[in-house]
């Protein structure tokens, strides 16, 4: 009986990504099913020295653990709460419900903060979500595409009457995020290298951008994070500045975001 | 349209790999290295200080680029908008060839990250031929495929691995990477002579080299990039310096990766391996009289047992500021 490559290389696949060894693999009936009536011996050349089992291991070995160096690196401080051997179970799970669909493994960990949220045995699973949450924006603000930010006077620029209807572009690599915990104080804590329990539940809201190709945490007021999360969804000025209180300094609020390259062009008119 | 003789016909000299700890120092110290070899993903779906340094890097240095997620032997559909993402890095780094490996990532959508061996069946080549021409008729140009370093081999073959790429590169006109340490690796792990590979090899097509260093295990050796080439490697160089007449060639270095200086020292040992093989060559020549044949000696030399390492792959590894 002939093996297709499209059979082959599913069955090869199913043993590389299994969970458990390699011999767990070949036996595991969910794998052999690929190619009916074949065994791993019919398919693989017997090696010069050793056995299948260790060869096939590099693979199915050096899979986790080149996946798991990649969410190390994205979710250092995930890895630092937990422990490194509870982290590399959950990313062992995360990986069987969510495995690498993309050519760049800086995609990898899309989908880690919410799949953290979901598991109702993590300890502290609501703030190592939100800790996930922040370190993905710190991933994707680095990531984001090149952009130009506004000039210094572009909103000078605009006729006062027509300052309320225009609209804001934002940044592409500005990230808002809403916490219910003070999440940035424990990363910064971390970051710093004197780490703190994890603190009680307290509402706090964060950007997360990049400037001259570093990223950068900024700390924000409610009133802040509303008026800017409605730019960046793109309502007119005027429906953003509502959101916050009439005593708000929003002139100081707009030259600090207006530095920080946080918007890109104004857009005058209709969405 | 670049041609496999203009890519064969340019000798860069000696490269290295570009990788992340080492930016400083080239930013800072514009070091006297020949050339670059990127690793095209970390460039790609990126906009910040990768790009920026990259761009810095392109003005000073001739910069080629060598991919690991080109899937370009599994049985899914090619992913036409990462090649024009590969092609839109190339004019902007203006790189002047892109390589990838011949092997499939994965299969079903999912990427495996990983550099897997093919069958190397009259199915397989089937299948290859016909990617590899719409690849280059997408990106314009003889794609560089790299002979990967495997643990396992397919049953049912057709061909050896010499012979897979022969009649690859004769169907497709695809320009070849050779990489020494793979070639060395392989006939390790698989108990075939290195020298015999070497004869094999479609030296027409051979654009340049990779070495690299590997670890040693009880029954195998991995490629690991983590390491100095080792003797056996620089002597199977000097070898295939001499059968191809000379080509731009790489050290790469991926893991435990030293200083700039160590690693650049490193790579121009093979300078040192150019002279020696040329010496060899005529020392050769005079041993059999002119006109007598080239043969390649064996040099596959027998394991030796080392502490094992972890396999290191190629990946990302971008430090955020």
């Amino acid at each position: 009986m002939t093996t297709t490559l499209r059979s082959l290389q599913r069955w090869f696949a199913a043993v590389v990504v299994h969970p458990g060894t390699v011999d767990d693999a070949f036996a595991d009936r969910r794998v052999r099913r690929l190619v009916p009536g074949r065994a791993p011996q019919d398919l693989l050349v017997q090696p010069a020295a050793g056995d299948l089992a260790t060869r096939c291991a590099v693979y199915n070995g050096g899979y986790l653990e080149r996946l798991v160096e990649v969410l190390q690196g994205d979710f250092g401080a995930v890895q630092h709460l937990l422990g490194e051997p509870a982290f590399r179970a959950l990313v062992a799970r995360y990986l069987q419900r969510h495995p690498s669909r993309h050519p760049n493994l800086n995609q990898l960990g899309r989908a880690f903060p919410a799949f953290v949220r979901a598991q109702r045995t993590l300890p502290q699973r609501a703030f190592v979500a939100e800790l996930a949450q922040l370190e993905l924006a710190v991933s994707r603000a680095f990531d984001a595409p090149e952009f130009t930010p506004l000039a210094a006077d572009a909103l000078a620029a605009v006729p006062p009457a027509r300052l309320g209807s225009i609209r804001l572009a934002a940044n592409p690599s500005l990230q808002l995020r809403a916490f219910r915990h003070p999440v940035d104080v424990w990363y910064q804590a971390w970051k710093n290298g004197e780490p703190i329990p994890v603190p009680r539940p307290q509402r706090s809201w964060l950007a997360v951008h990049r400037h001259d190709d570093r990223v950068w945490r900024h700390r924000l007021a409610h009133e802040q994070f509303a008026v800017l999360s409605a730019l960046v969804e793109g309502q007119p000025l005027e429906a953003a500045l509502a959101k916050a209180p009439a005593s708000a300094p929003v002139g100081t609020w707009f030259t600090e975001w207006g530095q920080n390259g946080w918007f890109t062009a104004v857009r005058r008119g209709r969405r | 349209m670049t041609t496999l003789a203009d890519l064969r016909s340019t000798d860069l000299g000696i490269g290295l790999g570009l990788r992340t700890t080492h930016y400083p120092t080239i930013l800072a110290d514009r070091p006297a290295v020949d050339w670059f070899e990127i690793l095209s993903e970390n460039y790609l779906d990126t906009g910040g200080r990768p790009v920026h340094v990259l761009d810095q890097i392109a003005a000073h240095y001739p910069v080629v680029m060598h991919g690991v997620s080109m899937n370009i032997g599994s049985t899914d559909p090619l992913d036409r908008t990462y090649l024009r993402s590969l092609k839109a890095l190339q004019q902007r780094c203006r790189a002047r060839w892109i390589s990838d490996h011949l092997c499939w990532t994965g299969v079903d959508g999912q990427n495996l990250h990983d550099l897997l061996p093919m069958p190397y069946t009259k199915a397989a080549l089937r299948h290859l031929v016909g990617r590899v021409r719409a690849v280059q008729d997408l990106l314009e140009q003889p794609l560089v495929l790299e002979n990967p370093s495997t643990y396992v081999q397919f049953a049912g073959a057709d061909f050896t691995e010499p012979e897979f790429l022969q009649e690859l590169c004769a169907a497709t006109g695809c320009g070849l990477l050779l990489d020494v340490n793979n070639v060395f690796v392989c006939a390790s792990n698989h108990g075939f002579d290195a020298a015999q590979y070497l004869a094999g090899v479609p030296w027409d097509h051979v654009v340049y080299f990779h070495l690299a260093g590997h670890t040693v295990h009880d029954t195998h050796r991995v490629d690991t990039h983590d390491q100095p080439v080792c003797d056996e490697v620089w002597q199977l160089y000097r070898h295939a310096h001499r059968l191809s007449g000379g080509r731009s060639t790489l050290l790469e270095w991926d893991a435990n990766v030293p200083d700039f200086a160590t690693t650049h020292r490193e790579a121009k040992k093979a300078l040192r391996h150019r002279t020696l093989a040329a010496r060899e060559a005529l020392a050769e020549r005079g041993r059999r009289g002119v006109g007598a044949s080239a043969r390649p000696e064996r040099t596959t030399p027998k394991p030796k047992p080392r502490p094992v390492a972890p396999r290191r792959p190629h990946r990302r590894t971008e430090v955020r500021a």
